[in-house]
């Protein structure tokens, strides 16, 4: 592995792409991380930082070149989510997780009331439900997109979806 | 709500809490084009793209050797408190393992054998500790309580040897406990010139030892004897004709003949009890063994007085009256440190009985019943 000394610079397209990259996905990462974790904002922030340092020591050794930028980001994301958990694993029981205060000029509408209830019992879901959803639904990305972040198969992401589905269901109460 | 869970979980992502703060985003980008700017700055972990988990061979693998290297190092402190002194922290891993062996050992001449080797430690550790003048009050008694031990169990495994390994051991344990009696001499000089110059408590203490070397000197010697003993009695048999009668008036009287082979010579003696009709068990000690070698040869007449007095073994019989006029006889006979087991069942009711013994000091006793009329 060469590393560049100091004189040496990165060729600006890599460095254009990078920055692109991060306007283009910062947010999708933040939320990612934010529902994988313990919907912490101040974790997610410092979380999403690493992921775009490492990301560019990737891009700045130039080892091997990435096609999907996006795909590879998350891919970091979920390294560095393990990595954070190796060292402390955060527990954060249902109980003690209290609604999001919500910008007071806004009125709470019944959608943002079931948005939040949605989030507090996705915390409760096993983590690999919770990162499935994250990735299909809150980010937006197709079975095969997120079989590629997983390193599993279209098909296998789409049972998981299903039975994370399931769990979320019976998880939240019937409304009368 | 769950109609349209699929379309809620989307709309996670419009979210408010979970909208990074604007403020925030540029921060961060001015912080990463900053980054872009200055490479060497940016110090981070190598990217290790493969997913990381630990399968179940590295597990298997971890808990495998953790294991190896507890029993590898069991097994060297076990080797390495082999050679430990009493004053060493790895004894008790000594003893305790010599323990182990004893109670793994098989009955008979491996049991003899360890015995003696462990009686053997023992002794080396006495005289290495009196040496190094390590040896405490406490360690010596200790030390020569276990050496008796080990000797006493020795010549006690001798009988359930089979015949043609019991000369050989009988004579491995009679060297050994020779070679016990002979070094210690060398002991007693080393502790005089040391008792010399030195506190009177101290001067005190070093005598008891030596009288306690004495006494395992003693020990020693006798041990060798008795293994001689045995060893010269293998096979030869030593008869005792028993004679049980009972008279009309329903005493029984108990007449017990024996020959011993005593230099050659065999020697016959008889001791008779009796037991009155209304007693129906009763208990003695009819025969007491001596050892008239030794006397002779080692202290002349004075010695052999003394010693005829105190007896070298026994012979103990219980004798029993069962219903339906069956009589029985229980006995051990103690003798140098072996136990024999004399047992016997007859049905002698208003007649005579006579039985011989053959005591043998590989195996159980014989025991032949002869009837007759008187």
């Amino acid at each position: 592995m060469a590393m560049p000394n100091e004189q040496s610079s990165v060729p600006d397209h890599i460095k254009e792409r990078f920055l692109a990259a991060y306007d283009a996905h910062v947010k999708s990462i933040y939320r990612y991380i934010y529902y994988r974790t313990g919907q912490e904002k101040g974790e997610a922030e410092e979380l999403t930082q690493e992921v775009f340092t490492r990301t560019w020591a990737y891009l700045y050794r130039d080892e091997r070149p990435i096609e999907d930028l996006r795909a590879f980001l998350f891919q970091v994301s979920r390294h560095v989510i393990a990595d954070r958990w190796r060292k402390h694993k955060p527990i954060v029981p249902l109980d003690e997780v209290a609604p999001h205060e919500e910008p007071q000029h806004e009125p709470i509408r019944e959608a943002t009331v079931d948005t939040i209830l949605i989030e507090q019992y996705l915390l409760k879901l096993p983590e690999r439900y919770r990162e499935v959803l994250a990735l299909r639904f809150i980010n937006d990305l197709t079975t095969e997109e997120t079989g590629n972040i997983l390193g599993t198969t279209a098909n296998n992401v789409a049972v998981m979806t299903n039975r994370a589905l399931g769990k979320l269901r019976k998880l939240i109460p019937q409304s009368p | 709500m769950h109609s349209n869970l699929e379309h809620q979980l989307s709309s996670l992502n419009r979210s408010p809490a979970s909208e990074p703060d604007p403020a925030w985003i540029e921060r961060l980008k001015v912080k990463l084009s900053w980054m872009t700017e200055n490479p060497v700055a940016t110090h981070v972990p190598p990217l290790d793209l493969q997913p990381r988990y630990f399968p179940r061979w590295h597990f298997l693998l971890f808990t495998g050797s953790a294991f190896a290297v507890f029993l590898l190092l069991g097994v060297s402190i076990t080797l390495a408190a082999q050679r430990a002194t009493p004053d060493a922290m790895l004894y008790p891993v000594k003893l305790a393992s010599e323990d182990l062996r004893r109670v793994l050992a098989t009955p008979g001449e491996a049991k003899a054998r360890l015995e003696l080797e462990l009686a053997d430690r023992r002794m080396e550790e006495f005289k290495t500790l009196t040496r190094k003048q390590k040896l405490s009050p406490q360690t010596a008694a200790s030390l020569e309580t276990r050496y008796q031990v080990h000797v006493t169990a020795a010549l006690s495994a001798l009988p359930a040897v089979s015949a043609p390994q019991i000369q050989a051991l009988a004579e491995s344990i009679a060297e050994v406990t020779d070679e016990h009696a002979k070094l210690d001499t060398e002991l007693e000089f080393e502790l005089s010139q040391n008792v010399r110059d030195v506190h009177e408590e101290i001067q005190q203490m070093r005598q008891e030892m030596q009288a306690r070397t004495q006494r395992m000197r003693e020990f020693a010697k006798d041990s060798a004897r008795a293994a001689r003993e045995l060893k010269a009695r293998t096979g030869k048999a030593e008869k005792v004709r028993l004679k049980i009668e009972t008279d009309a008036m329903g005493t029984t009287h108990v007449k017990l003949e024996v020959e011993e082979r005593n230099h050659g010579h065999e020697q016959k003696r008889v001791d008779e009890f009796t037991v009155p009709a209304d007693v129906a068990t009763s208990t003695t000690s009819i025969i007491q063994f001596q050892n008239e070698e030794d006397d002779q040869d080692e202290n002349g007449n004075e010695e052999k007085g003394r010693r005829q007095s105190e007896p070298k073994g026994y012979l103990k019989l219980k004798f029993e009256k069962k219903d339906k006029g069956k009589e029985e006889l229980k006995g051990r006979s103690f003798n140098n440190g072996v136990f024999f087991k004399v047992e016997s069942e007859a049905s002698s009711t208003g007649s005579s009985v006579e039985q011989r013994i053959d005591t043998n000091i590989k195996s159980e006793s014989k025991i032949e019943l002869r009837y007759g009329q008187e």
